[in-house]
């Protein structure tokens, strides 16, 4: 199970290493948004990793509680985005 | 017990696959409209996985239930979370791929009216 689990958070490592670089990527404010909702998922994937490695029941509610705040960022980023384009 | 150590073991790397996926996809699509399928959809359905995988390995049962409403929760909202990003990324003027056959947004003026 150790070596399941630690190839699983190898993958969600490189996932979120993948994710740091396509944010400082050159490119339309759009990808930034993108890459920052997917590293946030990429961090509730690994912390689900180590539960499933430690049997210890701590990291549900960082789990939990970056799910959440993971969506709410996304949200204010792309009112954000918006903000600026949409006055008249 | 067995059981459910293989099936936690199936589903986290089933999870864990798809967010690699989800980055890769990220790399190789040619705009950020068609990026945005392979961010939100593999890294919604992968993250739900390994939560699942989590709540059947974790001892305590207030744990699992932590996760599972976890893994509820992202499978509700990160759709959301991906028509808003699509929403903002049409109205700053995100550049199309050649691929793009038709865009329905372009006349209207889709801006959220005060």
């Amino acid at each position: 199970m150790i070596v399941v689990g630690t190839i699983a958070l190898a993958m969600t490592f490189a996932a979120a290493v993948g994710c740091l670089v396509l944010l400082v990527r050159r490119g339309p404010l759009a990808d930034r948004a993108i890459a920052l909702d997917t590293l946030t998922t990429t961090i509730v994937a690994a912390s689900a990793a180590s539960i499933v490695i430690t049997r210890d029941g701590e990291w549900a509610d960082v789990a939990l509680v970056l799910g959440l705040l993971g969506f709410l960022g996304t949200v204010t980023v792309t009112r954000f985005m918006e903000r600026d384009r949409g006055r008249r | 017990m067995i059981v459910r150590d293989v099936l936690a073991g199936g589903l986290l790397l089933a999870g864990a696959a798809l967010a690699v996926t989800a980055v890769v996809g990220y790399l190789r699509l040619p705009d950020a409209y068609a990026r945005m399928h392979a961010a939100t959809k593999p890294a919604t359905l992968g993250v739900a996985l390994c939560l699942l995988a989590a709540a059947l390995r974790v001892e305590d049962r207030s744990s699992a239930s932590k996760l599972v409403v976890a893994a509820v929760f992202q499978l509700i909202a990160t759709p959301v979370a991906g028509h808003l990003l699509g929403r903002a990324a049409h109205a700053t003027g995100t550049p199309q791929s050649r691929y793009t056959v038709l865009d329905e947004l372009a006349d209207r003026d889709d801006r959220d009216d005060p």
